[in-house]
């Protein structure tokens, strides 16, 4: 009978409340951000490198008549001076994410000063959308805070429910262009990251359950510390490819964290060029994600599929299919509800969330340099 | 203050049937709390602290009140306070040589949390205060309760540190976890359709722990009763949990069933290891089975029920069988089912018909009583356990009342007193919460076992000194 009635109720008593706020940690996660930012940079220096070595080696093979003077040494590496890009973008979630799925609008902007081919600063801010599955669809139990039996069950497609997420990202990096036995170059990258969030709302703060209390946590704000190395292993007219590997650690732990030990990201990158204006990019990575709402790290699994064509010199159009989600943190979604109060309905809910994942289409318009071209 | 005119028997019971089991009260000390010194040979009493319910809260017919209120229109000259009269209380005072009232009790003033039944203007009537939960004269406390701004205003000694923390309708699991009431207000509103009807059931099942939390554990904010129990450094700590797991069980006619048996061990074993790394010797008790309680009446046993209440022999004895064949047919009350206090209200009230109207809680079907019975063994088996792995004193609370209830009567005034009958001198006007006499039988049970278990000699409270002014008891 009680179940009867809260699935009838339920709906209405979650209603105003699980819109509000609710986790998504979802998407590619932090991978995303310095797959986005940091790789192609690094990348771009690593690219330059490598065409202005082969060139002095092809200048090399040619010696100029004695008469003729030699050239003076190219820039090889990283930009100097100032570069920039900004975009606007749209995405649109992919999956079974129920009704309320409409994704907000993003922007990117990045700034970077070079002070010579070896050494670059650089400052990105970075948006990324996602709706992750797992809100909109199957049904969890409903608990009332203290009894530990659940008092009946929520359908969640009934709910309301909206988690569209944004993630913000601000980044500070600072590269340094290294050549290994004049031939290999690579790049490392100290890089800081501040991250917040809003879910289905202005913030991303929320209740969860945690240990049987509710605890109110901003679910994807963090500050993480890594250090990049991005590694060529592939350099054609047609192709590219390099991989970075970043360990990292929070600044500090909050919310339901346990540990800080080294996370390792895991990056692949590889491109092909069929025009000069156009580039086709995938960029499978290992990433972690750890999160105030995590006990301990999500050991995410993402892909980007991307093409990016430059319209004119100075603007860009960019198309990013990504998907990611957890191996360690299953199900996906929602998997219960607490009510803290039950008059005059279910209302002060803690939630409690397992993995998340989510899958979205993104669409940029920039100007600038976007972040797959090389400079 | 006036009070409504007197109700009938039946009535009365019907209030008194708090599906939550509980509501307490009374004491009249106020002064600042300080540990005594301990009795020679009993350095355990240092600091007692009380973990429970309703039953170690000290409720009484329906309410908690730690000092005395007047009112008019009643046999009663005023309400007596109920928390000085609980067991905790007397055991506290046999443990310290001191009044009962000096008890670090948490003490409702003014007004009581619930609503207390006493007698009206005649010995056969009864009638409540409040009459209104939420309105009118003597609501005050339960209106102020909800609120941690408001709720040590019903105490008369908010700045006391209570030791007593039991908070009437709590489990274990909520001893545990929760740290604020679930209601927000006072009245619940009346049902808009079937939908809040059923939510207003909910409510009602976790409405004396939503009414009571605050009132008792004010003084620890954010603290969960086992928690605020710790803070305290207790030397001996009692606990007493489960009742409202059964009777949220049969309140609901099965439909919540708060806690597994298995989770409740785990949780009683973890508020046992609490209290013991924090010092602590344990003492917790196993369950009475509150379907022995005067609070459900057997359903062969209408007939006697209705002539109680009030309906002539010759009447209750016509319409019987067909009232029982209903119950059987409608709603599944046979031969081993129950009918609550507020179901034979129903009935009396509704005579001549013999088809009565019910609702969860006004009965008990056949099903869920012989489940409760299952569920009863499960909950104390799973007590001894965690006694056992713990060493944890078992008090035998159980085993008490089998003997009271299979004999019916303890000879304290005979014939006058005392039995297991509604009105009998055991139990309070609510059916369920003991009287002083009850309580005080209650408290040497768990006196006895603490004095076993850890070598104290905590002396027995003296039964019928507690008999001899007992409101509840029939003199």
């Amino acid at each position: 009978m009680l179940r009867r009635f809260l699935g009838r109720t339920a709906p209405l008593a979650l209603l105003g409340v699980l819109c509000a706020a609710l986790p998504a940690a979802a998407d590619p996660g932090m991978g995303s951000v310095l797959g986005s930012q940091l790789v192609p940079s690094a990348n771009s220096a690593i690219k330059t490198a490598i065409r202005e070595r082969k060139q002095h080696d092809a200048d090399v093979a040619q010696v100029p008549p004695i008469q003729q003077p030699a050239k003076a040494p190219a820039q090889t590496g990283l930009p100097i001076g100032w570069t920039y890009m900004a975009d606007f973008s749209a995405a649109w979630s992919l999956g079974n994410t129920g009704a309320s799925d409409k994704l907000p609008g993003g922007f990117d902007a990045m700034f970077a000063y070079g002070f010579s081919p070896t050494l670059r600063a650089e400052a990105a801010y970075y948006e990324v959308q996602h709706y992750p599955l797992g809100f909109n669809n199957g049904v969890v139990p409903v608990y009332v805070q203290g009894v530990a039996n659940p008092i009946g069950t929520q359908d969640l497609s009934q709910a309301g429910i909206d988690v569209a997420t944004k993630d913000k990202f601000t980044l500070l990096m600072l590269e340094h262009l290294v050549t290994i036995a004049h031939k290999l170059p690579i790049v490392i990258t100290p890089t800081y990251v501040s991250r917040t969030s809003m879910i289905g709302g202005p913030n991303d703060t929320q209740t969860v359950e945690a240990n049987g209390f509710p605890l109110q946590i901003q679910a994807r704000t963090a500050q993480v510390q890594a250090l990049a190395v991005t590694v060529p292993f592939l350099s054609t007219p047609k192709m590219f490819g390099t991989f970075t590997v970043a360990p990292s650690w929070l600044v500090h732990r909050a919310g339901l964290n346990q540990e800080n030990k080294a996370q390792f990201y895991s990056i692949l990158y590889l491109e092909y060029r069929p025009t000069d204006r156009t580039t086709i990019f995938f960029e499978p990575q290992s990433s972690r994600d750890y999160l105030p709402a995590d006990v301990y790290a999500q050991h995410l699994n993402a892909y980007f599929l991307g093409i990016s064509h430059r319209l004119t010199r100075n603007t860009f159009v960019q198309a990013v299919l990504n998907s990611g989600g957890p191996s360690n943190y299953k199900p996906y979604g929602l998997t219960g509800i607490y009510c803290q109060q039950i008059v005059p309905s279910c209302t002060n809910q803690a939630i409690t969330a397992g993995g998340l994942h989510a899958t979205q289409i993104q669409l940029q318009f920039g100007i600038g340099t976007p972040s797959v071209l090389p400079f | 203050m006036k009070l409504r005119p007197t109700l009938s028997l039946a009535s009365a019971a019907a209030l008194a049937f708090a599906l939550s089991a509980c509501g307490g009260g009374g004491g009249t000390a106020n002064t600042a709390y300080s540990p005594l010194t301990p009795p020679a040979g009993s350095p355990a009493t240092t600091n007692i602290v009380g973990l429970g319910d309703s039953l170690t809260a000290g409720e009484q017919s329906g309410a908690l009140l730690g000092a005395p209120v007047p009112v008019t229109g009643s046999l009663f000259p005023a309400l007596p306070p109920t928390q000085e009269a609980g067991w905790w209380a007397q055991l506290w005072a046999s443990a310290n040589s001191a009044p009962a009232q000096n008890a670090p009790l948490p003490l409702i003033a003014g007004a009581p949390l619930g609503a207390m039944i006493i007698p009206g203007a005649t010995p056969t009537q009864f009638t409540s205060y409040p009459l209104q939960p939420c309105a009118g004269a003597g609501s005050q406390n339960n209106a102020a309760a909800f609120a941690l701004s408001s709720a040590l205003q019903t105490r008369a000694n908010p700045s006391v540190t209570p030791f007593d923390l039991a908070v009437p309708g709590m489990m274990a699991h909520e001893a545990l976890f929760m740290t604020g009431p679930y209601q927000s207000a006072c009245t619940i509103p009346p049902p808009t359709s079937p939908q809040q009807g059923q939510l207003d059931m909910l409510a009602t099942l976790l409405g004396s722990e939503s009414l009571n939390f605050y009132p008792v554990l004010g003084n620890f904010p954010g603290k969960t009763a086992v928690q605020a129990a710790v803070s305290l450094h207790p030397t001996l700590a009692t606990v007493w949990f489960g009742e409202n797991q059964l009777l949220k069980f049969i309140g609901s006619l099965g439909q919540v069933n708060p806690t597994s048996p298995q989770q409740f061990q785990a949780d009683i074993l973890s508020i046992i290891q609490q209290l013991q790394q924090a010092g602590a010797k344990v003492a917790v008790a196993n369950l009475l089975d509150p379907l022995k309680a005067p609070a459900f009446i057997p359903q062969p046993g209408l007939q006697a029920a209705l002539i109680s209440a009030g309906v002539p022999a010759p009447v209750a004895g016509a319409v019987t069988p067909a009232i029982q064949a209903s119950l059987q047919s409608t709603y599944a009350v046979g031969a081993n089912g129950y009918i609550t206090a507020s179901g034979l209200q129903k009935i009396a009230l509704g005579l001549p018909k013999t088809a009565p109207v019910l609702a969860p809680g006004d009965f008990v079907p056949d099903a869920i009583a012989a489940a409760t019975e299952q569920q009863l063994t499960a909950l104390n088996a799973a007590i001894s356990a965690d006694a056992q792995a713990t060493g944890a004193a078992l008090v035998d609370i159980y085993g008490t009342f089998n003997q009271l209830f299979q004999v019916g009567a303890v000879p304290i005034n005979p014939p006058k007193c005392c039995s297991t009958q509604f009105g009998g001198g055991i139990f309070s006007f609510d059916g369920l919460h003991p009287s002083n006499t009850g309580y005080a039988l209650v408290a040497n049970t768990w006196i006895a076992a603490i004095d076993q278990k850890f070598s104290l000699t905590i002396p027995p409270v003296n039964v019928g000194a507690a008999y001899a002014t007992d409101p509840w008891a029939p003199h």
